[in-house]
């Protein structure tokens, strides 16, 4: 199986402080990657890198089987959709102006922006200044703008953050049909282990910077069929999961 | 790349009051500097030049590097909040273009105020019956210079905005930079100081002074202060650290 | 109310909001004290440097004060609108007293920052020799003269800032009226001007004028001398200061979040 993200020994420092520790990840191309670890772990610090938000202190990142660098980093780009921390949106300007902006900048056709709202079902609202939008809206925003290209790889972290239950299990619902139907890979983190349960296939866990386990979900089942889910993380992370 | 960029900052720009400022503020001083100028008109006897040096004395130290400032720290902003830098650095397009792009939105709201200011002067002098030809080539000249010089003030403040993130510093900072530039415009170094370009290029307290010194150096400084800012631009914006 | 204001101070930590101020009171000082005061030219200067200084002053006070409320009552606002914190200050405390406490934490910025700035013009007079002992009678009331309208334009800056997100918006309003006020001291013909703009009122307050200066003879025979004030400027003060202060509390306690 062809990876589409694969990391060697990747560590981020902030001054003495090891944020992200030594990880090698591998995503596999068309899977859904579940990044799972508590609050302050190293997930997003680890997605930024991915995205070049943030430089590693030592380490590699490797992704579409090419060595990421500075020079093929935005030919790299152009192929990952992100949504990161919290959504990014412009106040002031609509959801559909809100990605016009992004389509003008990858030079995609107008369409895609219908197909985005419809598919995070903002069609109907996306005349509404976005300042005025819900946190579970503004999160569907940032969903339909790392659609956009229909990209390659798509990034989000904690993307279930704002929405009520009704919510969650609609974007569940919608990021567990992206492979399928338009061939993405996804990378998907949270804090939530139910979450990644029902989502991911291949689940990476990350705690205090270091990847404690890293494989398919139904191994991790398998490994201990004595002990839930839930214990197997509290043992591997030493800390007790929010569910 | 560099067109989608500044399509893409236009619409950021939408629904957003911010360009009626620059459209108020040059009011203030062709109003009052006329009625100034037709008060003290027998100390004031260099009739079109006097004129514009009533227009724009105050304009280019104080105000137009403020409002300059105002409007850089309302373009950095919209980047600051809301996280929209992850987006905004995470799509395909090269940090200095980026940069780039944020300093000829810049330019050109400073160029259209500036058009305004000369179209401003030729109208109040025509009004109260300023007599001779009309300082038509002078004006286009001046603005144009001072479009120049404000530039190289813009990308240093679209620096400094990007830097500190707060609103009000680095307007305030513009507001130092432009007494800076008078104080080295009266030291004779005014070709040469970033803040002082503009009320240089833009001639307002003696119109003959950029004669002397030849446009071809003005218009080099300007230029390699701008490729220096955007450069540094381009340079914090990829050492940033989302 | 003291609570709330530890809060204030508490939130001004490393936002250097008394450093910056200073930065702007230092800007304006070199502004205020370029000149030359030892070279052949500037015998006029040493002779009548205390009242030349009453003379010159207001104008650039009039610049840079009302700039320098605009910035101390963004960067104050600011802290909060940046963090969303509004929302949670309201549900902890009164409106009003939100928007009093702040205010006088800028405000009390705000006359610091006059009174170091009046403060280091006379030690700059009396280290640069000007004549005569420093008339501190005519220099309190000078202190009065930046005090007011500062506070009336503080007034002024503090409700913009806190009503509207975008601080553009206050700061376009207050450069604008910055200006017209700059203006406005230029047009002595023009009283009602200065009275009525709260920018103008550096201008209308001023109180010491320059007489027998003529084109010709230039600084000859000049002199400096007390002139007619219009009570009507004092009295603009106190309504500005109370309207703007009643309309600010009243607009940010029914604005909606």
């Amino acid at each position: 199986m062809k990876e589409t993200v694969k990391t060697h020994s990747l560590t981020k420092e902030y001054g003495a402080i090891e944020c992200v520790s030594r990880l090698d990840m591998e995503v596999h191309e068309g899977r859904i990657y579940g990044f799972l670890g508590p609050n302050g772990a190293g997930k997003s610090t680890t997605l930024k890198m991915l995205l070049g938000l943030a430089r590693p202190t030592h380490g590699e990142i490797e992704i579409f089987g090419k060595r990421l660098t500075n020079r093929n980093r935005l030919g790299i780009l152009r192929n990952i959709g992100s949504l990161i921390e919290s959504p990014s949106y412009y106040g002031h300007l609509t959801a559909r102006e809100n990605l016009k902006i992004y389509q003008t900048i990858l030079g995609l056709p107008e369409k895609n922006i219908d197909k985005a709202l419809q598919i995070v079902r903002l069609d109907r609202q996306q005349g509404k200044k976005t300042s005025a939008y819900s946190l579970g809206m503004k999160q569907r925003l940032g969903l339909a703008s790392a659609l956009l290209s229909f990209p390659k790889l798509l990034i989000l972290d904690e993307p279930t953050n704002g929405l009520d239950p009704a919510g969650i299990q609609e974007m569940r619902e919608l990021i567990r049909s992206l492979p399928e139907q338009y061939g993405m890979t996804v990378i998907v983190s949270s804090h939530l282990l139910s979450e990644i349960d029902q989502m991911a296939e291949d689940i990476g866990i990350i705690a205090n910077g270091r990847m404690m386990y890293q494989g398919p979900l139904n191994m991790l089942h398998e490994t201990d069929r004595s002990k839930t889910l839930e214990e197997i993380f509290l043992s591997l992370t030493g800390k007790d999961v929010s569910l | 790349m560099l067109f989608k960029l500044l399509k893409a900052e236009r619409m950021k720009l939408r629904r957003s009051p911010v360009w009626t400022a620059f459209i108020l503020m040059p009011i203030v001083p062709a109003v009052l500097g006329t009625v100034n100028y037709l008060g003290n008109s027998e100390i004031l006897t260099s009739e079109w030049y006097s004129l514009w040096t009533q227009h724009t004395l105050f304009t280019c130290y104080f105000f137009l590097p403020i409002m300059i400032g105002i409007y850089c720290s309302y373009i950095m902003r919209l980047e600051q909040n809301n996280r929209n830098w992850n987006k905004t650095l995470t799509m395909p397009s090269p940090k200095w273009m980026v940069f780039t792009s944020k300093l000829i939105i810049t330019a050109f709201m400073i160029l259209i105020s500036e058009i305004w200011i000369g179209a401003l002067f030729i109208i109040s002098g025509r009004l109260i019956g300023m007599g001779g030809a009309l300082p038509l080539r002078e004006t286009a000249v001046w603005c144009l210079f001072g479009t120049l010089g404000g530039t190289v003030m813009a990308a240093a403040q679209l620096v400094i905005s990007m830097l500190v993130k707060s609103f009000a510093l680095p307007v305030g900072l513009a507001f130092a930079g432009g007494i800076s530039g008078l104080v080295f415009l009266v030291k004779d170094l005014g070709h040469i100081w970033p803040y002082s370009l503009m009320a240089y290029g833009m001639n307002s307290n003696s119109p003959q002074q950029m004669m002397e010194s030849g446009y071809v150096p003005f218009i080099i400084i300007c230029i390699v202060y701008i490729a220096l800012f955007t450069a540094a631009g381009g340079i914090i914006l990829s050492k940033k650290e989302m | 109310m003291i609570r709330l204001l530890k809060c204030e101070l508490i939130k001004m930590r490393r936002r250097y909001v008394f450093l910056s101020l200073l930065a702007v009171t230092a800007a304006g000082l070199v502004f205020s004290l370029y000149g030359d005061y030892s070279g052949p030219g500037s015998g006029f200067t040493i002779k009548n440097g205390w009242l030349l200084f009453l003379y010159q002053l207001p104008l650039v006070n009039g610049i840079f004060f009302p700039i320098a409320a605009a910035v101390t009552a963004s960067r104050l606002a600011d802290a909060e609108h940046k963090g969303s914190a509004f929302k949670q200050l309201f549900a902890a405390e009164k409106r009003g007293r939100i928007y009093d406490a702040k205010l006088i934490t800028g405000l009390v910025t705000m006359l610091l920052s006059v009174l170091i700035y009046w403060v280091v013009i006379l030690v700059f007079g009396i280290a640069v020799g000007f004549e005569g002992e420093p008339p501190m009678g005519l220099y309190l009331r000078y202190l009065a003269c930046i005090a007011a309208p500062t506070a009336v334009i503080y007034f002024f800056q503090h409700g913009l800032s806190m009503l509207f997100k975008n601080q553009a918006a206050s700061f376009f309003a207050g450069v604008i009226g910055t200006f017209a006020g700059v203006f406005s001291m230029f047009l002595p013909q023009f009283p009602a001007l200065r009275n009525s703009l709260p920018w103008g009122l550096y201008g209308a307050m001023q109180f010491i004028g320059l007489f027998g200066w003529t084109q010709e003879t230039r600084y000859e025979f000049a002199y400096f001398e007390m002139m007619h004030t219009e009570p009507a400027a004092y009295a603009a003060a106190a309504v500005y200061a109370a309207v703007f202060y009643a309309l600010g509390k009243y607009m940010f306690c029914r604005k909606e979040i």
